[in-house]
């Protein structure tokens, strides 16, 4: 049973404030006690809240929770570090303001959290820290910084500029411990007059060098100006299932049956998916020119588009779950149950896991392809599939090889661990760098550096 | 004396995938350790400090950590390589 320390008869009110906050920066120092810092705690596969140097004072700032302003003028938000993408949902929708807040795939984390550790989102935003406008940060010394416009207390842009004069400092505080960030302001969608679904799907393996290039075209000259979301067959496969309910037999899924699931369930071997955001003209606009980059690029893809439209504005909410979720920023819990993936049914004492190598990769469609050749063996070698999704900004993508065990299986456990490892070795051998490391393996990243 | 981690999430769906997640009673049992190069009598005078600042209810020790390890650690079973905060304060 869990219990608090109590040996002291003193109470005091739990540490909301920047205050309490400098005190207990001042007793870290004072017994040079290492401190990792998290919000939520959700930075799961890639440690969730534990620390990197073992014996750290864990310092939880989920209870600075105020989500200090939401402006649909400028559309923007300033948000402490406890505020969860389902909070700031919630706050958008109870005060009425028009605009849509980007959303991981799990709605329970926290914006700062996923926004320093360069987590991303779904929609135009979808990169979070780049549309970070001014911070505020608690040094180890208890000073308070504030980054850029923000830095003038009455500046009228303190939440609408990137601009800083001189040095620009808010990258020192990402994926760092070089402060306590206490303070976010991030840029928003505006609530759009029109959004569309759209999925691309192409049949074959090889079809993702073709679809990659034209895609990766597309973002660079502003056709699609959102996050184009690529996953695979056996991705699409686990929303629907666990690999026993497919599969039989022993380790992965062999590529002949995961071809009889593709004629059973109709399905393609790559997906992409993406929203379009804005006047409705504009957004059918942007539609035709895909659609007519797409027939001629690969006439053997098939393409969809599902139009919302309203004058006030689309409600994201209204948006039916298979067409809106994460795209317009409706925070959902629903894709947590597909790690269960390799835990069979009947073994109700499993414990589903999840780990993943995040490489960045040039949007180019022949070294994806390469990557997705040369890491699907490794995968097979320890029992998985080859279980990749990759998110594609306008130069690069960031690939999610995402693989899951049974948590209670030391033997699996293994298998990842070597899998890991063997993933490591083919990034280093093209020079892929990691958009985010896993506790366990920050220095061999650091390590990669010349 | 609080005997429980408080909750963390007012949704209750939220608050039953936490602790879902999050093992009230880790398998394998956090085990104390000391921040590096911290010994053991100033950590125990740090952690009086830190419940100075704020609060005996927002300092937690030893099994109160379940929140605070990796729940997908594939070390947890080994105590060399298993990484676990010394405490937690909130």
């Amino acid at each position: 049973m869990a219990k608090c320390l109590t040996s002291t008869l003193m109470t005091f009110h739990s540490p909301h404030t920047t205050d309490q906050l400098k005190e207990v920066l001042k007793v870290a120092n004072k017994y040079a006690i290492p401190l990792w810092t998290f919000s939520r705690g959700k930075n799961l596969g890639y440690g969730g809240p534990a620390p990197r140097v073992n014996g750290s004072v864990a310092l939880d700032l989920h209870r600075m929770n105020k989500v200090i302003e939401v402006n649909d003028e400028f559309h923007y938000a300033v948000v402490e570090p406890g505020v969860t993408f389902i909070d700031l949902y919630n706050y958008c929708v109870e005060h009425k303001k028009k605009v849509w807040p980007s959303t991981a795939s799990l709605g329970w984390g926290s914006v700062m959290g996923n926004t320093l550790d360069r987590g991303m989102g779904f929609g135009a935003h979808f990169v979070h820290h780049q549309n970070i406008a001014g911070l505020e940060v608690m040094l180890a010394d208890g000073d308070l910084v504030r980054t850029g416009q923000f830095g003038i207390t009455n500046s009228p842009s303190a939440f609408l500029s990137k601009f800083t004069f001189g040095p620009s400092i808010e990258g020192l505080f990402l994926q760092s411990n070089m402060g306590v960030v206490t303070k976010l302001s991030m840029w928003l969608q505006p609530q759009p007059e029109a959004y569309m679904l759209c999925t691309f799907s192409m049949p074959e393996f090889e079809d993702l060098e073709v679809i990659v290039d034209a895609f990766g075209e597309m973002r660079r000259n502003n056709t699609i100006n959102s996050l184009v979301w690529f996953s695979s067959l056996v991705e699409t496969l686990c929303i629907s299932g666990r690999r026993s309910d497919y599969w039989k037999g022993e380790g992965a899924i062999p590529d002949w049956r995961l071809e009889e699931l593709k004629k059973e369930t109709g399905y393609g071997h790559w997906y992409a998916r993406w929203g379009l955001y804005g006047p409705r003209r504009v957004v059918q606009a942007q539609f035709e020119e895909i659609k007519a980059v797409m027939s001629k690029k690969a006439p053997t893809g098939g393409i969809t588009g599902a139009l919302y439209d309203s004058e006030g504005g689309v409600v994201a909410a209204d948006v039916p779950i298979e067409h809106g979720g994460m795209f317009v920023g409706y925070p959902q819990m629903w894709s947590l149950p597909l790690i269960s993936w390799p835990i069979p049914r009947d073994n109700v004492g499993g414990k589903p896991a999840h780990g993943d190598y995040a490489p960045i990769i040039p949007s180019k469609g022949k070294l994806l392809l390469e990557w997705m050749k040369d890491s699907k063996p490794l995968c097979e070698a320890a029992g998985v599939e080859l279980m990749a999704d990759f998110f594609m900004m306008e130069r690069h993508v960031v690939l999610m090889n995402m693989f899951t065990w049974d948590q209670t299986d030391v033997t699996q456990k293994e298998k990842m661990e070597k899998l890991y490892y063997g993933l490591h070795e083919l990034a280093k051998k093209s020079g892929y760098g990691m958009y985010r490391a896993h506790v366990n393996h920050m220095g061999e990243f650091l390590r990669m550096r010349g | 004396m609080s005997t429980a981690i408080p909750k963390t999430y007012p949704d209750p769906e939220y608050e039953d995938a936490h602790q879902a997640t999050y093992e009230r009673k880790p398998r394998y049992p956090i085990k104390q350790v000391l921040p590096p190069a911290v010994r053991e009598k100033d950590f125990a005078q740090a952690i009086q400090d830190f419940i100075a600042a704020v609060g005996q209810d927002a300092v937690f020790v030893n099994e109160a950590l379940s929140d605070y390890i990796d729940p997908y650690d594939v070390h947890e079973h080994e105590d060399d390589k298993r990484k676990v905060p010394s405490a937690a304060v909130w």
